[in-house]
This record gives C-alpha cells, structure tokens and sequence, in this order.
C-alpha cells in the first residue's frame, strides 16, 4: 500500500549570522545551511496494516509524514501510496488518505463541529446516506453527542481531537495518517481513541501510520515498528522483537519468608550459575530480592526452583521488559545498543 | 519487497478539476460566510467605522462647497452618494478576514489540511473570499437605513449605468480578491502579514478614491493613481454608479479592469507557484 524508498529531505535555510546586524546580514546572505530531516529512509506497508512511527523529537517522522501526504516533495527516492505518487498527483492521493495531526486542528475554530464534519463530506463526495451513516455510528462512537452543536474554540481539548479524528475516517480513507493523537489527552480519552482507531482498521481494513510518544500507544495498536533517529530507521520490525533483541532482560522478583529464621543475603556466585545476576538493592526493603536474567537463556521455573531449594520463598514474580524502557534507552543512547 | 498493484489500488473516486467540483466549493464559501457572523460584533463595529467615517467626509466636503462652491465638477449631492457608495464597497472587500485566516493557517501550520484536500487550494481560497463577501453584502443590506442616514443614497444614474455598475462591480471584487490573495500569501515568505495588511488597507482605500475621487488629485499624483489597481477597484464602479464615467470612457475604464483582472490573475499564478515550491510547512 505504502513503499518508501531511498527517501531523503534535505531542508536549507539561510546561514545565521552574528555580530553586528545580524538580522540584516542573515537576510542579506546567500550562504545556507543544509539540514538532513530524512536520510535514505526506505520501508514496505501492507494494505491493512497499523505501522507505529517512532523517534525522538526532530528525528524526522513528521517530515515523513508530510512527503507521504504530498505537502512535502523530497530531495531524492520515490514514494508510492497506493499507486500514486503524493506530490505529484496531490488531489488523487488526497482522496485515499485521512490525516490527525494532534497539535493542529482541521476543523473550523468558529462554527459547531457538525459543520465541519459537512463540509468534509461534501469535499470527499459522500453519497448523503452513507455520511449519515458514518455521522451517525462516529457519534456514537467517539460519545460526540453533546457537543455536535457548539464551536470548536469551545471544545475541550478530548472533544476536538475526536472531532478530528472523525473528521480523518469519515470517508472511509484507506490510508491514515496519524501524527501523535493522543498528545495530552487523558488517560480515557487516549482509550477512545485506540479502541475507535482499532475499529476502524479492522472493519475497513484502513492502513495507519501512526507516530506517537506515548508508546502504549503503539504497544496497544500496532504490529510493526519503525524506529528512526536522526533521519534514518534504527529498526523495523515487531514490537516484541525490539524487546527480545534490545532489552532481553527479565526481572524476577522474589520476597523471601522472613519466618524469623536466619537467612544468609543471597550473592551473585548463589545466582550466576543460572546465568542470572542481582540487581542492586534500593535497601528499602530486606526480603526482596530482584534477579536480573536474559529470557532466552534461562528458564524462569528452573531458577525459581533453586531458589526454594535454598531459601523459603513467600512470593515470585516476573516482570517483562516494557516497550517504553526500551525506547527510553534508545532515544537515550542517540541509537540502538550493540 | 512486494510491488504495490498500480491499477486496482486506484482509488473509486478520480480527480476532478474545480471547475467540476461547485457542490464542494459553494460549501467552503457558505461555511466562511457563516464564520464572519460568528464575529458579526466585529464586522459591526468595522461597518460603524466605516459610517462614521462617510458621516465625516458628508461634512468636510459639504464644508469645502460651501467655503469654494463648484470646486468640483461634480455636484455636492452626487459627491455624497459616491463617496457612500466607494466606502461600502471598500468595507466589503473580504481583505481582513481572508487574511487573517490563511495568516494563522500558515503559522500554526494547519494549512497542511487545507493542501491535502481533493480540492486545490486556490479554489478553495477564491470560494473563502466569495462566502466572505457574501456575508458583509448582507451585513450592508441590513445595515443599509444607517449608512443613508449617515451619507447618502440614491438610485443609479440610470438603467444602463446600472448595468455597467454591476459589471464594474465584479470586475473591482475581481481585482480587490486578488489583490487580496497576492497579499496573504506573502505569509508564505514573512509568516507575519498583519502590519503589511493594515499599510495595504490604508493606501488602498485612499488610492482607490474612497476618500477624495480620484479625478481630483493633483498630476504626478493622478498619473500614478491611474497606473495603479486600486482606483479600478473603487473609483470606477463608484463613479459609474453616480453617472460622473458614462459612454465610451465608462467602456474603456471597464476594459481596463479586465486587463488588471488579467494581469493580477497571471501574477497571483506565479506567486502561488512559487509560494508552493518553498513551502516549509511550520512546526513538527
């Protein structure tokens, strides 16, 4: 449905001068500066997929985003969305794809949100019964109800951005774009959203890019990853396999039975048979213990079982590694672990 | 890697050129006649403005016959009406709001919505400038007993005038709604076009006439005057209007309006081609 490759934006502006009049002399000026947003960004996405676009601030998503809209004409490599090329065939690609921007709105400011909504239908030619069917199931989906009828300058900051999520799937686009949807919304309202972007997908088939910094979100949504910095994908792939690959630890957390009985503080040489190692103690609390070892390697149950052979234990569990930690570790690093 | 199918992934709906798309275009233009009500406080204390000021030049003129009778060619009563006429035509040139608008779609950025529309943008912009012109006509008509109390009104000179007038008429919004969008999107460039817009306003509206005919400024003055837009914005329909341009010269100032519809149309043309080469959409 998507196929991006080679892809490089090159943005240039004019150098910034100081000094005296720096101002005037930055006009004046004829030297510039190339920026790179997108460095030979290539990737495949099939019809029907949800695709999490993740990176860092200034990484290069929305420029992406923008080339694959058709706002933006890159410097170099193709792009093709659904068979067409975005900025040269801007209105039969406009037709396809439904675009959030989560900082900006589409909606009129001034007049009640129904109105937009018909304007949007009538700029994307919907037969009038099937918009009313869209309205009517979006209203009752997105729970828009009350405030059809007030402007949108009026609207709470959930309220709009379901506005203009239903302003994007109105007329059953079959690429959505979808650029942090969430951002500062509550922790409710963020679940509408993913439940009502997951129905959509799902009955339409929609394929959705969705780039985001709240990475529940792709976590709930998406199957596929795109990871890139500095203009260039550091990964492609699932979810769960960024995890096993960058963050193969798991945590096992054991409370041992203080039953009064005299326990010897377990070490790293009790452990590392295992192939597991203790992870520093905050102190807060003596009887638990957390055991750091790499999933793949080491069966969780055996580990549990030498333990209760030495000690007595009141209580185990296992924490997995969250997609979140990962990425944090990643943007962190400036890019993957080795 | 698998090749995306070019054929049966077309989209169900084709492109359309505007000239196909009017059920869409006269509902952008409705929509912004509705937004301008939802200001309609501040369109009234602009058109309020505007009577005082036509009350303002009824009195400063009707002083200066009085002081040196017949300074001008045209008679007081006449004079009055024009002046009427040229500053409700200036006050419903939708300059402001259009500007405003596409000022703060640039800088926020959300003019990426208004770029991934099936409908082009210009359109989209002329179908704005109609729905907002629309909007203060009607504003006018309501507000139509005031201003003849404040100025003066009275029918055109007569049936063809009439009929020229309203020919002169559109050809001036032409020219104004042009002129207008060559100035926004100067945003495209400077981001920042609300002080340019107010200087524009300003020597638009003394230069078109609104204030003093144009057929009374001094030499130098005039010939530039005449070599500029602004008169054919105001002046000409105005003065068609009262009957003081009739005949063949009503003609030719009613070619020349083509002409600049003509001119200003190709510039826009290019701006807008250029504009679209370097936009750098704000933000993200």
């Amino acid at each position: 449905m998507i196929r991006v490759e080679g892809l490089t934006k090159e943005f240039t502006r004019p150098k910034r001068q100081t000094g005296h009049f720096a101002g005037l002399r930055t006009m004046a000026t004829r030297e510039v500066e190339r920026t790179t947003a997108v460095d030979d960004v290539s990737f495949d996405i099939q019809s029907g997929e949800m695709v999490g676009y993740i990176g860092p601030n200034g990484a290069g998503k929305s420029t992406t985003i923008k080339i694959m809209t058709g706002i933006l004409v890159p410097t170099s490599g193709t792009v093709e969305v659904g068979g067409v090329v975005p900025w040269k065939d801007r209105q039969r690609n406009a037709l396809q794809i439904g675009v959030v921007f989560g900082q900006r709105t589409q909606l009129w400011w001034d007049l009640p949100l129904k109105d937009s909504l018909d304007l949007i239908a009538t700029l994307y030619r919907m037969p009038p019964e099937l918009y009313r069917k869209q309205f009517d199931r979006f209203v009752d989906m997105l729970d828009m109800a009350e405030f059809l009828d007030r402007p949108v300058r009026q609207l709470s900051l959930g309220q709009r951005m379901r506005g203009d999520l239903a302003a994007a799937m109105l007329y059953q686009p079959r690429i959505l774009y979808l650029d942090e949807p969430t951002i500062g919304l509550d922790v409710v309202a963020k679940a509408t959203m993913r439940d009502f972007i997951e129905e959509v997908n799902r009955e339409h088939g929609t394929t959705v890019v969705l780039t985001t910094h709240d990475i529940a979100d792709v976590e709930r949504l998406c199957s596929r990853v795109i990871l890139i910095d500095h203009g260039r994908v550091l990964y492609d792939g699932t979810p769960a396999e960024l995890k096993l690959r960058y963050a193969p630890h798991r945590t096992l957390v054991v409370r041992v039975a203080g039953d009064g009985e005299q326990t010897d503080p377990m070490t790293d040489a009790d452990v590392a048979a295992f192939g597991a190692e203790i992870v520093p103690d905050d102190g807060a609390d003596p009887d638990l213990v957390r055991l750091r070892f790499e999933g793949g390697r080491t069966a969780a149950s055996d580990l549990i079982a030498a333990l209760a052979a030495r000690y007595s234990i009141a209580d185990v569990s296992i924490v997995e590694p969250d997609l979140e930690g990962v990425v944090r570790q990643i943007y962190l690093r400036q890019g993957l672990p080795e | 890697m698998t090749a995306v199918t070019l054929t049966t992934d077309l989209p169900p709906l084709a492109a359309r050129p505007w000239w196909r798309q009017w059920g869409a275009l006269r509902h952008v233009a409705r929509l912004r006649a509705a937004a301008m009500f939802a200001y309609r406080n501040t369109m009234l204390l602009f058109l309020g403005v505007s009577i005082v000021q036509i009350f303002m030049l009824k009195k400063v003129w009707g002083a200066l016959y009085a002081a040196r009778p017949g300074v001008l060619a045209i008679p007081l009563a006449d004079l009055i009406v024009y002046l009427t006429i040229a500053n409700l035509i200036v006050w419903s040139f939708p300059t402001h709001t259009v500007s405003r608008y596409l000022r703060e779609r640039i800088r926020e950025g959300s003019v990426v919505f208004d770029l991934v529309r099936p409908v082009g943008f210009v359109p989209q912009m002329v179908a704005q400038l109609v729905g907002a012109l629309g909007g203060s006509l009607v504003i006018i008509v309501i507000a139509l007993p005031v201003v003849a109390l404040a100025g003066s009104l009275s029918l055109p000179a007569g049936a063809q005038a009439a009929g020229m007038f309203a020919v002169s008429l559109l050809c001036a919004y032409g020219i104004a709604g042009l002129l207008s969008m060559m100035l926004s999107m100067v945003a495209f460039w400077t981001l920042e076009i609300d002080g340019l817009t107010m200087l524009y306003v300003l020597v638009a509206s003394f230069l078109s006439g609104a204030l003093v005919p144009v057929a009374v400024f001094p030499g130098a003055l005039r010939t530039v005057v005449e070599w500029l837009p602004f008169q054919a914005t105001t002046y000409v329909p105005a003065s068609i209007y009262v009957g003081s341009l009739t005949g063949p010269e009503a003609w030719r100032a009613i070619g020349l309006q083509l002409a600049w519809v003509v001119i200003l149309g190709l510039a826009a043309a290019l701006m807008w081609r250029r504009a679209m080469r370097r936009v750098v959409v704000q933000g993200g």
